[in-house]
């Protein structure tokens, strides 16, 4: 940072992502503090004719206390001369002065020039507080800016005054009765008090009560009516989220089987051709497709945020989440981890405490995400054939297990590794207000590509590294399958018989294949251990290359079986997967292996993007390997035992 | 909650400090003692819930609602209870 920077501070809930919003547009950078799992928000703005660099500081109520906010804060105004902020923006509600004047105090003691803006003022003078700024401003020594950052009104005077302040010849001088750098919040309050008396020409105003809000807060935080308001409001997200996923995310699958089909139109058939078609394209779509879903989540998250209804929310699952050692705040993860486990985990930063946050990491990904249900279709299928009302039954089974787990493996954790009670909770409840379309746009953005950013580099690389596993070495045609397709070949073959003879050609070629293969080779290898869960070596393929990212299992499957690599298999292809033999004759889905497959992906860590977010949000690669070795650790077992119970009941 | 009714009526406030579960909804108190862990009782501090500040109970019950200037806080039940508080008498602010 240099003199042309500037850093923005304030307390939560101030508006200080609008005004972050307004200054630096849609052209802000998302990072963390380095060496910090803190988020870091870096934007540029203009101040005349200058380009002027804002840093959005993390929200907090003082710099006291060793909390990981607090810390880098006092770390960005202690900096040396080179990396300080040139000024600091101190963002203030003017409808809740005394308690934000502690930081403006706490500011006051580092060298930076200050200028204070009083946020929020229309909402202050609707409650009948009317704030002197100039008397204000001469009280502090510091330019003292009335906004309103959701319209816009007071930025033009906002950067007069940074103009001003970062001038050369800006000196303030610091009120006399300034607290010390180490004064007590105690001691910081009494002078914003003082403060305060010459801020309000009418003397400081007594804090009034708003009997709508209190009734309002009564419904919201209800152990009953709060619930139903909430399950209302979750189930309405979700709704919408599903709804208005589907279409761009079959427009995003469409447009990549074009580019697929274009680019196999154009290069001629080999290696080259199927690493960019069945790597590269395959890799960047299964990406891609997940976007739609994060984007629309996040912006929903904002909007609800900026309503001020998440605190109370919390407040409602807190009663529920704290007998299993999670905190109130786990359920907008916990619920995201439905539609994918890496913006649930990106969005644990809501969680203040560490321990709290870990815990929710650690067992988000236990949620039934979106990429588990063609695995869930396909093996309900599997395991109740042609009786799809138990199929349905089956699949609301599979989402029941996760959450259990979840709140079982948070129980488990709170006892011996994350020990400790989550801390109870104590929250600011924040003035309800219109949530910012523009917030939660912006938000919607970051969060994206955040996402593009962790995941999708991983993705890319695991498909092109799965792609060539399965792929290569390549095997010679199996004799068998040469003579079906000249036997397909012979004229007066009828064409249905001949199209027959080449499908199940195809279908020895693939098995030959995926058997010669490095993951067959490997599946050969490991499957004695899966053995005892009931899969053959093909399964065994399966489940190995799901580890990578689990709806791989089902094209994998197809592969297996002949069809092609489709994310949503035919009706022929399922049959063929009913029907796949294992090597002495015998099927492949019994049912017990089916239900043994389904609760293993059910409960099994097998998403390695899921691990690069949780290793860079919990900062160590520790937490991604418990992550996966006890996740997988318990699918392995709980399949174990649906196996080796079905069998000894006599099913399967 | 009787002993809520004396404090209202009786013009020398009581300086028996009580948990603030034990308060009544809309009554004025001043903070006395929070019987937590500093990281906890630094929470609460930052949120404006310093020695001896006012505070008036806006709703009881889990989690209760204070109402410390004009910032509403909500705390669960397991803070509350070690939250003390000496009630105000009636008409204090």
């Amino acid at each position: 940072m240099s003199a042309s920077s500037v850093a923005l501070l304030g307390n939560p809930n101030t508006g200080k992502t609008t005004l972050f919003n307004r200054l630096c547009g849609a052209r802000a950078k998302t990072s963390n503090f380095p060496g910090t799992t803190t988020a870091m928000r870096a934007g540029r703005t203009h101040v005349g004719a200058e380009p002027m660099d804002v840093v959005d500081l993390p929200g907090l109520y003082t710099l006291h206390g060793d909390s990981p906010e607090a810390t880098i804060v006092r770390g960005v105004l202690r900096g040396d001369e080179a990396s300080r902020p040139g000024a600091v923006i101190v963002l203030v509600d003017a409808a809740n002065l005394a308690r934000n004047l502690v930081l403006v105090g706490e500011v006051l003691t580092f060298d930076e020039p200050v200028v204070v803006v009083l946020n929020m003022v229309d909402l202050a003078e609707r409650t009948g507080l009317q704030v002197d700024a100039p008397a204000l401003s001469r009280r502090l020594g510091a330019p003292v800016v009335p906004m309103v950052a959701s319209r816009g009104i007071g930025l033009d005077q906002l950067r007069e005054q940074l103009q001003l302040l970062t001038g050369e010849t800006a000196t303030q001088v610091r009120p006399a009765d300034l607290p010390a750098a180490d004064a007590s919040i105690e001691e910081l309050t009494q002078w914003a008090d003082s403060v305060l008396s010459d801020a309000y020409p009418g003397g400081a105003p007594a804090a009034a009560l708003d009997a709508r809000i209190e009734r309002i807060d009564r419904v919201l935080t209800h152990p009953v009516s709060g619930t139903l308001v909430f399950m209302a409001v979750m189930g309405a997200l979700f709704w919408t989220l599903f709804e208005l996923a589907t279409l761009p995310m079959d427009l995003i699958e469409l447009t990549f089987g074009y580019l697929g089909a274009g680019v196999s139109a154009v290069l001629p058939a080999g290696a080259i051709r199927d690493l960019l078609i069945d790597g590269v394209i395959g890799g960047i779509a299964g990406t891609v497709v997940f976007l739609p879903q994060i984007c629309l989540l996040f912006f929903m998250i904002s909007l609800l945020e900026d309503t001020g209804y998440l605190a109370r929310a919390a407040f409602v699952n807190d009663r529920i989440f704290r007998r299993f050692g999670l905190p109130g705040h786990a359920f907008v993860p916990l619920l995201t981890a439905h539609a994918c486990a890496l913006p649930a985990i990106m969005s644990t930063r809501l969680i203040p405490d560490r321990r709290d946050r870990l815990a929710t990491i650690m067992v988000a990904p236990f949620m039934s995400c979106s990429a588990r249900l063609p695995v869930y279709i396909l093996l309900t299928g599997l395991l109740f054939v042609d009786r799809p009302g138990w199929a349905g039954v089956g699949f609301a089974v599979c989402y029941l297990l996760g959450a259990a787990a979840a709140f079982f493996s948070a129980w488990l954790f709170g006892k011996t590794g994350l020990r400790g009670e989550p801390r109870p909770m104590v929250l600011e409840l924040p003035t309800y207000k219109w949530p910012s379309l523009n917030n939660a746009l912006l938000t919607a953005k970051d969060q994206g590509q955040a996402f593009l950013q962790t995941a999708g580099t991983v993705i890319v690389a695991i498909c092109v590294v799965m792609w060539w596993l399965s792929a290569y070495p390549k095997v010679q045609v199996p004799a068998e399958a040469l003579q079906l397709r000249q036997a397909a070949a012979v004229a007066g073959v009828a064409p249905a018989e001949a199209a027959d003879l080449q499908a199940r050609a195809d279908i020895l070629q693939g098995k030959a294949e995926q058997a010669g293969s490095y993951a067959g080779i490997i599946g050969h290898t490991i499957q004695p251990a899966f053995q005892p869960l009931g899969y053959d070596w093909q399964l065994t393929v399966g489940i190995l290359t799901s580890f990578l990212a689990r709806e791989v299992f089902v094209s994998t499957m197809s592969v297996i079986v002949g069809g092609g690599a489709e994310a949503d298999p035919d009706e022929g292809v399922r049959r063929r997967i009913r029907t796949m033999t294992r090597d002495d004759g015998s099927l492949v889905f019994t049912p017990a292996t089916a239900a043994s497959a389904l609760v293993f992906f059910v409960l099994a860590m097998q998403c390695l993007p899921t691990l690069a977010v949780t290793r860079k949000e919990t900062g160590a690669v520790k937490y991604a390997l418990i992550q996966l070795g006890y996740m997988s650790g318990l699918a392995y077992v709980a399949a174990l035992v649906v196996y080796q119970s079905l069998r000894a009941a006599g099913i399967g | 909650m009787i002993g809520f009714c004396k404090v209202a009526v009786t013009p020398v406030p009581t300086t028996v400090p009580i948990s603030l579960t034990e308060l009544a909804v809309g009554a004025v108190a001043r903070l006395h003692e929070v019987c937590l862990d500093p990281e906890a009782c630094h929470q609460l501090r930052s949120l404006g819930l310093t020695t001896s500040s006012q505070l008036r109970l806006c709703k009881k019950g889990e989690p209760c609602i204070v109402q410390v200037r004009s910032v509403r806080i909500g705390i669960s039940g397991a803070v509350a209870r070690r939250i003390l508080v000496v009630p105000l008498p009636a008409g204090a602010s």
